[in-house]
């Protein structure tokens, strides 16, 4: 947005020159003759003679300061496209692609949560803690359907519907367990008769950290 | 002599645009302070107390009380990666609270979650979800376990845009 404004200024600038000669005559001598004519009008003309000369200055400045910045951003330039915001899309269409982004962002977590080796001892303790904490609530003990532990991520699968109950409890399950799996990415596979699969990859990764610094 | 003063003017709009020009633009952070956040249940509405600087239990709250708060976003930009929320408080006589934010799908899917839990006397904690879970539908909101007996402050949510 830079650039076509300093380009916009330019045109402006230029349009404006070039207006001012063309009223004035086609030379730059006009002032000259008109000097001889009148002495209110000499006054006044160098005046406006001193004025333009400024403003060409000023023109020739902006010139060179659009050159120097056409020439520093022009190997920037993949990455500045890269920066510009997407073209229109409608609503479906964006609502389409987050909804492949989002896929493809849940397969890549799947696939690490599978090539994640096995940390016996952290599997186990972990897993536990996660068990008990199904157990000692009734809207999720009766929605689990597994729970497998690696190195540093869970995956849980839970029957999910519509209702908001389970919903309800998710407060429950991430202060239960926000020392050990502090964050977690949600899945959710659709069975086909309403109901539908929540799996749950809760890492022990830190999703926090201290913001002494901001 | 008026078409003169116009093609001036001209001339003079044209190097302030050119000027302002230089101006860079900012994404901008929104700052959303805690006396908003709700209790989650009924039965904890008259136990929680609303300050002008924050949110807290009320000193007869003798268990810890959820609170959620809406986190008023905008799009990420387009090369985002991740989107962060900065969460402030107090813990008082060492006690703790537990916060996590979590982002839905404008169908109320949850997409993810990311929490923290402090004892820190004064808290400032950064939280990051990818932008998988950060769409440009989606709601995202902090929920908080405030502790008990006005042991803690929850001050506000910072979203870094």
């Amino acid at each position: 947005m830079k650039i076509p404004g300093v380009a916009l200024g330019a045109l402006v600038v230029a349009a404006g020159v070039s207006l001012y000669f063309h009223e004035s005559g086609s030379t730059p001598t006009a002032p000259t003759i008109m000097q001889s004519a009148s002495p209110a009008g000499d006054a006044r003309v160098a005046q406006l003679t001193r004025q333009v000369e400024a403003l060409q200055r000023s023109l020739s400045a902006v010139q060179s300061q659009l050159a120097s910045q056409k020439q520093t951003s022009a190997p920037d330039r993949p990455a500045a496209a890269k920066d510009s915001p997407p073209p229109e899309l409608d609503v479906a269409t964006q609502r389409a692609q987050e909804l492949e982004r989002r896929r493809l962002y849940m397969a890549g977590v799947a696939a690490g949560f599978n090539n994640e080796k096995i940390d016996p001892a952290w599997a186990t303790r972990v897993a536990s803690r996660v068990s008990a904490t199904f157990e000692g609530n009734e809207e999720l003990r009766k929605r689990l359907r597994g729970v497998e532990c690696r190195t540093q991520t869970c995956r849980v699968q839970m029957d999910e519907d519509d209702s908001v109950a389970l919903s309800r409890q998710m407060p429950f399950l991430s202060l239960s367990l926000v020392d050990v799996l502090p964050s977690m990415s949600v899945d959710h596979i659709e069975q086909g008769n309403g109901h539908s699969t929540m799996i749950l990859y809760m890492s022990s990764r830190a999703g926090a950290a201290s913001g002494a610094g901001k | 002599m008026s078409s003169r003063f116009v093609s001036v003017i001209a001339i003079v709009c044209g190097v302030v645009l050119c000027r302002s020009a230089e101006r860079p633009a900012f994404a901008t952070d929104i700052n959303k302070a805690a006396p908003q956040c709700q209790a989650d249940f009924p039965e904890a509405m008259d136990l929680i107390m609303h300050e002008n600087n924050g949110v807290h239990t009320a000193p007869q709250s003798t268990s810890f009380q959820w609170v959620t708060c809406s986190i008023p976003r905008s799009p990420l930009a387009a090369n985002a990666t991740s989107g962060s929320f900065y969460v402030d408080g107090d813990n008082l006589g060492g006690a703790s609270t537990t916060c996590w934010v979590s982002s839905y799908d404008y169908t109320g899917v949850l997409l993810g979650s990311t929490s923290f839990t402090t004892s820190l006397p004064h808290y400032d904690m950064l939280l990051t979800l990818p932008v998988a879970q950060l769409g440009v539908w989606a709601y995202t909101s902090l929920t908080c376990a405030l502790p008990a007996n006005a042991n803690g402050l929850l001050r506000g949510v910072t979203v870094v845009q």
